[in-house]
């Protein structure tokens, strides 16, 4: 049950960020995060040698990224989760914040 | 932390009764949230990686792996290699094509693409090259090396002398044995003088024999040919032309009427 209450959590959290905006803001700055960390060279390289373990004419991209995506998730390095984190429970703090602005007032 | 329920009134969440969550303990709903934010998180990390993942699948698709070698083993010797100092072959770089050569004239060692530049100005022999300081050189050589030769103690006054001291001095001894490329110089400055001599006998006959067709343009040369040192080009005497060859000019005009009379039939 509150897996699921979880999820739908979630969901209503992912709408707002986006008419927010900051879902957007969110992503990009993940992105640069991962970059410079250095994460997405090294799924890059794990994506090659998976290309070439198994033979490049056998391959659909479909099955890059389900292979390859548990041993992703598992190499974004910490710090890069905890600012994103972070930077979730801000906006949607902030969020809150407003609405209660436009409500209370 | 006291937390609000968001506002779910526009939200397609039917399954979600927030009333319920906002009555609840709070600790369970703090939990809850967490693990809401946390999935958040790893639903943008999710995206990301697909993003990641749909590059790589084109640049399968594509031919950017075979082409940056990655796929095939392709062997050593013909990777890309992107040392510096190096081209992206592996040839060193070098300037092995940049000869240098020495010059036979004033011995200083060049590069080859400014080797007959040099040449021009250095041998005095070039279309831009000044040749009135080339004989100048030569002139003053040749008095420095004859007066040398003749009497060896006498230290003259005359300017030559100054001269030779400063310039001869120093080509002294290389240019007896170079004296002669000087006077193979001389002779080739009287080869151009011949040369112009023709032309201007060529140009005195055209003008005889045409006048008395048409007036053109030679008629004028003509008229004016008596008059001064004035040569075909209908010129006065201009700073470039040498004192040897004005006066070869001059001499000119009175050979060539010898020349008239004797070729005339």
């Amino acid at each position: 049950m509150e897996s699921k209450e979880a999820s739908d959590i979630r969901l209503l959290m992912n709408d707002v960020l986006v008419k927010n905006g900051e879902a957007g803001r969110l992503k990009d700055l993940l992105t640069k995060l991962l970059m410079e960390s250095g994460w997405k060279d090294e799924i890059n390289l794990m994506c090659r040698n998976f290309i070439q373990e198994r033979g490049v004419d056998n391959i659909t991209t479909d099955d890059i990224v389900n292979e390859v995506t548990p041993a992703a998730r598992a190499k974004v390095p910490a710090e890069v989760k905890k600012v994103l984190l972070d930077r979730i429970r801000t906006a949607l703090l902030k969020e809150i914040e407003d609405r209660d602005k436009e409500n209370g007032s | 932390m006291e937390v609000e329920d968001e506002d779910s009134t526009d939200q397609d969440q039917p399954q979600i009764q927030l009333g319920e969550l906002y009555s609840s303990k709070p600790a369970t709903h703090i939990e809850t949230l967490k693990v809401a934010c946390a999935q958040l998180m790893d639903m943008y990390i999710d995206e990301e990686f697909f993003n990641l993942g749909r590059e790589m699948g084109r640049a399968l698709r594509w031919g950017e792996l075979e082409a940056l070698g990655i796929l095939n083993e392709i062997p050593d010797e013909y990777q890309m290699t992107d040392t510096p100092g190096t081209d992206i072959f592996g040839n060193v770089l070098s300037k092995k094509y940049n000869f240098e050569c020495e010059c036979p004239k004033c011995h200083r060692t060049l590069a080859a693409s400014r080797f007959a530049p040099h040449l021009e100005k250095c041998m005095g022999m070039g279309r831009n090259s000044s040749r009135i300081a080339s004989r100048r050189l030569a002139a003053s050589s040749n008095n420095s090396n004859n007066n040398n030769n003749n009497s060896n103690n006498s230290s003259n006054d005359s300017k030559s002398a100054v001269h030779s001291t400063t310039v001869g001095s120093q080509n002294q001894n290389p240019l007896n044995g170079e004296l002669g490329s000087e006077d193979d110089h001389f002779e080739e400055d009287d080869d151009d003088e011949d040369w112009s001599l023709d032309r201007k006998k060529k140009s005195k006959k055209g003008s005889e024999k045409a006048a008395v067709k048409r007036k053109g343009p030679l008629s004028r040369v003509r008229n004016t040919d008596g008059v001064g040192a004035k040569g075909k080009r209908g010129a006065s005497p201009s700073v470039t032309d040498s004192p040897a060859s004005l006066s070869a000019m001059e001499t000119a005009i009175h050979d060539e009427d010898d020349a008239t009379h004797m070729s005339l039939p």
